[in-house]
């Protein structure tokens, strides 16, 4: 039977925590629901019964009101009360039946009423009794017994008036007549029977006063039989009214008493039971009330409690199974049973969280061994190279201090040729100076021909000068002492300028020069000394290598593909001897020229080119040869049309 | 013919020049450093004045800066002799207070030019 039940029994406790509280709601509203019910049907039904009891009260007053009618239909003999009754009575009668109905409704016993239904037909038929006799006796304005007397009594007076004169005759009878009267109202107002008996008594004497006392026969003769009449009816009206009950004990009105009381009881213990039925009715109710409240907490209480357990517990597992996780205890078990619930989630979130854990302990394993080989590795490496670095530390360091020396050396010694400047230029200005003094002095003294040997003199100084220069630029450069001034100017100025300069040079060896620049080729920015220099350098090459050629200087704007800055352009080509592959790599280097027969015949320092190029790079430009054997070359310098970004002063 | 005073410490340079200038028939005055060749101006009051720079006990610099303060002085046009020829040096000349500017070894036909230019000034 538990193999059945259990899997039943763990589906119902595994249900989703949402499932279990919607189950639980459900359970407190329709207990709730059920209590109001019972509470509103509780009261609804006491009020009907309420309502009996009260109908029950109000049938009591009807019989109180009843009994008032009847007695004053008695005593006043107002036919108006009589109605009256009928009216009351038929009301009690109605209130009887709704009684009834309501009493079946409630499902109260229903002999009692019985019992008052009976007790009201009584009462019914008794009053009638008693209406009738009443009628008979009537009253003094009705026809009936009453009015009868009255009669009589008016025709015995008439009588007693038509007795002769004598005083003590009438007086007599009157006074007789009169005890009569009183008699008959007592009587009438329902006192003892012993009035009949004493009305006989009187009525005897009466008679024997009449008989005695009045001689007129006729006379005598009415009285007699009014007087008779009178007490027959006399004796009607009391025996009427006997019947009817000269008090509350006897006759018909001490039987309607007594049934009236009966009904009266009857009202009461129906009130009486309607009482205890309304009770019994409340008490079952609350009883039933207090029963389910009372169950319903009770039920509730252990679904709550149930409900908290069921997800504090496997909560506690949960986190006891997470911490030894965390702790990193990875052989916890994991209860596989399914469940559907919030609690099967975690577990099943776990499993997976563990099996990852297991997962990456095995790869931190792998890992660290990994790491320790490659670390010994590394180690290892790094010893090695240290040892290799502090070698090369240690021929850096060598280097280093050659080079320094060598640095120190090298500037020195530019420092002591830059110096010397002064020294070397003062005489060799004297040789140039004096040698032209001389040649004026020959020509004006008319030694003519001496002036080429004084020119020679002039010339060979004005060149030693030249080397001079190149070579103190040359060492200013390396040892970073050169001085760059920048200004702006326009091209066509240098253009001029240098043209004009080497116009003689040109003419010399027959050549042509031709000058293709822009006319709007504009302004640039740069040293112009330097440039100039570079320019006639140029053009004193071309002029010297080549004879009866064509000499072309191009200048033009260009930017410069790679860095898009604008740049000058100056190019000098000839048509002259040109150079080869091996003395065009080697043009720029310094005191070479093409070869050392070259130099002898064509003259120059060396130094030009070399210098020049290290001008032109310390404006931000560069010089290229070329050059084709027995045809030519071109010499190009490309400068930065505004020097000021790429210039480097005072290196 | 008019007045130099040729201010250099260069005995060659010095005899050199001051020999050419005076075929040129002008009157040649000559001082030895820029002291000497303030005094002269002051003594002498030459037409023009070329002065070196590079001069012991007194340099050209200073010497002209005196030159242009003194009253007397002040309206004789000086040129520099100097080896450089930067575009800076000719700047300095000019804020120091020199007239003109030539540089050495001196283009002598240029030389003549400039003084002649500098004595026919209008102003």
């Amino acid at each position: 039977m538990s193999e059945t039940f259990t899997p039943v029994f763990h589906r119902v406790r595994t249900l989703p925590i949402r499932t279990k509280l919607t189950m639980l709601s459900v359970l407190v509203v329709f207990s709730l629901t059920t209590i109001l019910y019972l509470s509103w049907y509780r009261d609804t039904s006491l009020r009907e019964m309420n309502e009996t009891r009260n109908a029950i009260t109000s049938m009591d007053m009807m019989l109180l009101n009843l009994r008032r009618n009847q007695n004053d239909f008695v005593n006043l003999y107002d036919p108006r009360h009589r109605e009256q009754f009928s009216i009351t009575f038929e009301h009690f009668v109605e209130s009887t039946e709704d009684l009834k109905d309501q009493f079946w409704a409630l499902n109260l016993p229903m002999e009692t009423l019985e019992q008052l239904v009976v007790l009201t037909s009584e009462y019914q038929y008794l009053f009638e009794v008693m209406a009738e006799l009443q009628t008979t006796i009537g009253n003094d304005q009705t026809e009936g017994l009453r009015k009868q007397l009255s009669r009589a009594i008016i025709d015995l007076e008439n009588l007693l008036a038509k007795v002769p004169n004598d005083a003590n005759m009438r007086h007599a009878l009157h006074r007789q007549l009169v005890i009569l009267q009183l008699f008959t109202k007592d009587l009438q107002l329902h006192k003892q029977t012993e009035d009949v008996d004493r009305f006989e008594g009187n009525y005897a004497i009466m008679v024997s006063d009449v008989r005695r006392l009045v001689h007129d026969t006729d006379l005598r003769l009415n009285l007699i039989v009014t007087l008779s009449s009178y007490r027959r009816t006399f004796l009607e009206l009391a025996r009427a009214a006997r019947e009817i009950g000269l008090d509350y004990e006897h006759g018909l009105r001490g039987q309607i008493e007594r049934t009236v009381s009966s009904a009266h009881v009857k009202l009461v213990r129906l009130t009486n039971e309607v009482n205890s039925a309304i009770d019994k009715q409340e008490q079952n109710l609350n009883a039933l009330i207090g029963l389910l409240a009372g169950t319903f907490s009770v039920a509730f209480l252990v679904a709550l409690v149930s409900l908290g357990r069921s997800i504090s517990i496997p909560i506690r597992r949960v986190t006891n199974i997470m911490t030894r996780l965390a702790d990193g205890d990875l052989s916890v078990e994991i209860p596989d049973k399914p469940r559907r619930d919030e609690i099967g989630d975690m577990l099943r979130a776990l499993r997976v969280f563990k099996m990852g854990a297991i997962i990456r302990r095995r790869t931190q394993e792998e890992l660290r061994n990994a790491h320790d080989e490659l670390e010994h590795r590394v180690e290892e490496r790094t010893r090695a190279l240290s040892d290799e670095v502090q070698e090369r530390r240690r021929a850096e360091g060598e280097l280093l201090r050659a080079r320094e020396e060598a640095e120190t050396a090298n500037k020195a010694k530019s420092l002591f040729l830059a110096n010397m400047s002064h020294e070397l230029r003062t005489p060799l200005n004297a040789i140039i100076g004096y040698s032209e003094m001389l040649q004026e002095d020959a020509e004006d003294l008319g030694y003519a021909e001496i002036s080429p040997d004084l020119d020679k003199i002039n010339t060979a100084g004005k060149h030693l000068l030249g080397i001079i220069n190149e070579i103190l630029d040359l060492s200013k450069i390396e040892a970073g002492h050169i001085e760059l001034s920048v200004e702006k100017f326009l091209v066509q100025d240098i253009i001029d300028t240098v043209v004009g300069t080497v116009q003689p040079l040109i003419t010399t060896n027959d050549n042509t020069l031709i000058v293709d620049s822009a006319s709007d080729i504009g302004v640039m920015e740069s040293d112009i000394t330097r440039l100039r220099q570079i320019l006639f350098n140029f053009l004193s090459n071309a002029a010297k290598f080549t004879e009866s050629g064509t000499i072309t200087l191009h200048a033009s704007r260009q930017e410069n593909p790679d860095t898009h800055v604008d740049c000058m352009v100056f190019s000098v080509t000839d048509s002259g001897i040109g150079l080869d592959e091996e003395q065009l790599k080697r043009v720029f280097d310094p005191f070479i020229q093409a070869d050392a027969s070259t130099t002898r015949k064509y003259g120059g320092t060396g130094l030009g080119l070399t210098v020049n190029r290290e001008f032109a790079r310390l404006l931000g430009g560069e010089i290229e040869a070329s050059s084709t054997l027995g045809e030519g070359a071109t010499f190009t310098v490309r400068l930065p049309a505004i020097a000021a970004e790429t210039i480097q002063y005072h290196i | 013919m008019a007045t130099l005073l040729l201010v250099e410490d260069n005995d060659l340079n010095r005899d050199m020049l001051s020999r050419r200038l005076e075929k040129m028939s002008y009157d040649v005055l000559l001082a030895v450093n820029g002291q000497e060749g303030v005094e002269m101006t002051r003594t002498h009051v030459p037409d023009l004045v070329l002065m070196d720079i590079n001069m012991p006990i007194m340099d050209g610099w200073q010497a002209v800066r005196e030159l242009k303060t003194i009253e007397d002085t002040r309206s004789i046009p000086v040129i520099a002799l100097t080896a450089h020829a930067m575009t800076s040096d000719r700047e300095k000349a000019d804020e120091m207070g020199f007239d003109d500017y030539a540089t050495k070894p001196v283009d002598f036909p240029a030389l003549v030019h400039m003084i002649e230019a500098w004595l026919h000034r209008t102003a």
